[in-house]
């Protein structure tokens, strides 16, 4: 079984690859390195592509060989297939790992691929396109063992809709991109008065961002808890779970901090999500790793919320706490179509919680920011594992998702996790613009997520106690000192100037 | 003559009090006893304040200069010798645009009175939208940017005519 550790250190078994030699990875930043990463440790050839803009960052170094892709602006350029799949084989690469974002839901990219001879490290091309159609997996899911919420999808005119709406799913509601993901076209409705409008401006960026305007209306639960499941398939029905990643932590829709396992989680409950998420992907035929999400209510009640047939940002969690390196397995599996490990291989040990460290502002609505990093300090220390993308002196642009990196911690407990969060986060410097690490370090002190009470509205609930903590005088005015006899005037002002002439100065005034 | 510094949001004043036998800044009256002041070309140092020991890290762009102290980020802005070289001469006319982005909606006309509070505009930045509003009551006068349109960090996006400065005697 490939391992993984905080220090990434692979474990000692060899594995013989009969298919794939070269692997093109079809992404940009942090997810880029750590696909190299693993496979680099199996021995594997790898390509890199790169958009102008990023032609000085870490995954462009880091791997064997890398190409600059041409295009008008560096998102297509990262999305133009046809130029992947040439840069692909004119390198000499015969897979395609796709990270997460980007390409990695694409199912007519996937077909492309296979199309052209090439392994994709990853589903087959109908499972993306059945489980990428939210409409279509929510059917297929309740006929395998995974409950859904009350739901309409919108068939007629939004009077229409609205109407059946109030009939079934009832208010407070979510409308939600039907081809959506990653909280795209999606958005809350409290009453019906916000309703039309709502709907109209979440299929307008379903058509922006998917080229699909299809939306739907779903329940809302109170304050559930987002969790999710690891699963791994061979394709002909076998497959494993490496259990379940809390992920409730969130803001606009987005996870900010991931942890397995899930804290305060009934084991019925567990062993409930976990048989539904293996029955899913099992009657799906599912192919190398993917994550069944589920939301979860006070009192276990679960609904299934959408799968995901890719690589997970929070994938990390799983591996420090499983042993087990995700994208080692993902490429074994492309490579024999045969999962290397048993279900009763698997084990969890400790505890891992992750950190999506990010350029924002969270006293501001956490509205991205950009800017330089002029100082990058990385904590160091037991259990503390960083999957990162830049570097000092890189610049955080408005083209990209703010991202800057991820702080995974793990520890034998989750108290000795928590203990070591704080510290890790206390000690990590980014400086030249605004980040979230302040923040982090008022959550993950915060008694709430001490005790593992975390629910989606976790960021609203706690909204006091994770404000910013006004500067204390002796903090304004340490930071004054600092940065005026920082400046090569006022040190020479109050440092070198000659007493009577200071004095003169002083006198004057 | 004073020195004005922006940080967290606060503008405070700082003047060199004596040289000797110490150093002793006043940063808003508050008399600070500088000893010990180090630092290397890659922005780390310390110093001793009132008699306290500190390390640090400080990184500089322009007049910017972030600084780390005791797990805080503080962000100093150097204001020069006058505190009203503050920006912000127009703020609470405008909605300025916080980030680079595109205008997705406009949800007001010119002419129209608004609430503060009111939604004026959504943008996007990053991938992600944001609604902006009104930063107080008033009129918009001008709409500057169409649906659809990109634009640069602080650019103003929509003016509101100008408050008449009331009489304050009663």
């Amino acid at each position: 079984m490939p391992k993984t550790d905080c220090s990434n250190v692979l474990g000692e078994d060899s594995f013989n690859y009969k298919n794939i030699k070269k692997i093109l990875v079809a992404n940009r930043g942090e997810i880029s390195r750590r696909i190299l990463r693993s496979i680099h440790s199996e021995g594997l050839e790898s390509v890199a592509i790169y958009a102008f803009e990023d032609r000085n960052s870490a995954h462009v170094k880091e791997a064997d060989e890398a190409v600059e892709l041409s295009g008008s602006d560096p998102i297509s350029a990262y999305m133009d297939v046809a130029q992947i799949i040439d840069i692909c084989k004119r390198s000499g690469a015969n897979a395609i790992h796709p990270g997460y974002g980007f390409l990695s839901e694409n199912s007519e990219f996937a077909r492309q691929v296979v199309e052209a001879g090439l392994i994709f490290i990853g589903p087959d091309p109908e499972t993306i396109e059945l489980m990428g159609d939210k409409v279509r997996s929510r059917e297929f899911a309740s006929k395998h063992n995974c409950p859904i919420a009350p739901s309409v999808v919108q068939t007629g005119t939004l009077e229409e809709f609205k109407e059946e709406t109030q009939k079934i799913v009832g208010y407070p509601l979510l409308i939600k991109a039907s081809a959506g993901g990653g909280g795209k076209g999606m958005t809350i409705v409290d009453n019906p008065a916000d309703f039309s409008e709502k709907a109209r401006l979440a299929s307008n960026e379903a058509e922006r961002y998917f080229g699909d305007p299809r939306i739907y209306a779903e329940k809302y639960l109170q304050q559930p808890r987002h969790i999710e499941v690891q699963v791994l398939g061979d394709g002909r029905g076998n497959v494993v779970h490496l259990y379940e990643r809390e992920c409730s932590i969130q803001r606009r829709f987005q996870k900010v901090v991931e942890e397995s396992p899930a804290p305060n989680l009934y084991e019925t409950t567990r062993k409930k999500l976990i048989e539904s998420a293996v029955s899913l992907a099992s009657a799906a035929n599912y192919l190398n790793a993917g994550t069944v999400e589920f939301v979860v209510d006070g009192a276990g009640e679960f609904f299934f919320l959408e799968m995901n047939t890719r690589l997970q940002v929070e994938h990390p969690v799983t591996e420090q706490v499983t042993s087990i390196d995700l994208v080692v397995e993902q490429l074994r599996i492309a490579d024999t179509g045969s999962l290397s490990f048993k279900q009763s291989d698997v084990s969890i040990k400790g505890h891992a919680i992750e950190c999506r460290i990010s350029a924002e502002e969270p006293d501001h609505d956490f509205r991205p920011a950009i800017g330089k990093i002029l100082k990058l300090r990385e904590p160091q220390g037991e259990g503390i594992r960083i999957d990162a993308g830049v570097q000092e002196g890189q610049s955080i642009s408005p083209t990209f998702d703010p991202m800057i990196s991820k702080l995974i911690i793990f520890g034998d407990s989750r108290e000795e996790a928590c203990a070591r969060l704080e510290k890790a986060l206390s000690s990590y410097v980014i400086l030249g613009l605004p980040t979230n690490i302040n923040f982090l370090q008022q959550l993950v002190g915060c008694s709430a997520f001490l005790k593992g009470v975390t629910t989606t509205s976790f960021i609203s609930e706690n909204r006091v106690a994770l404000n910013t903590p006004e500067a204390e005088n002796a903090s304004l005015d340490a930071a004054a000192v600092i940065a005026l006899l920082s400046q090569t005037e006022f040190h020479k002002s109050a440092f070198s100037m000659i007493e009577p002439y200071a004095s003169i100065g002083a006198w004057r005034n | 003559m004073s020195q004005y510094l922006k940080i967290a949001d606060q503008i405070v004043s700082a003047e060199i009090k004596a040289r000797k036998p110490h150093l002793i800044l006043t940063i808003n009256n508050r008399d600070i006893v500088v000893q010990n002041f180090q630092t290397n070309y890659a922005g780390e140092g310390t110093v001793t304040l009132n008699g306290q020991e500190l390390s640090f890290l400080t990184g500089q762009q322009q007049d910017n200069i972030h600084v780390k102290i005791d797990g805080q980020n503080l962000e100093v802005k150097l204001l020069g010798h006058s505190a009203t070289a503050s920006e912000n001469a127009n703020a609470g006319n405008q909605v300025v645009a916080p980030m680079p982005g595109l205008v997705i909606d406009i949800s007001c006309t010119e002419g129209q009175s608004v609430k503060q509070g009111d939604v004026l505009i959504t943008i996007e930045s990053m991938k992600l939208q944001t609604e902006l509003s009104a930063p107080r009551t008033g009129t918009v006068s001008h709409i500057c940017f169409v649906e659809g349109a990109t634009f640069e960090r602080d650019v103003c996006l929509i003016a509101l005519e100008p408050e008449l400065v009331e009489n304050a005697a009663e």
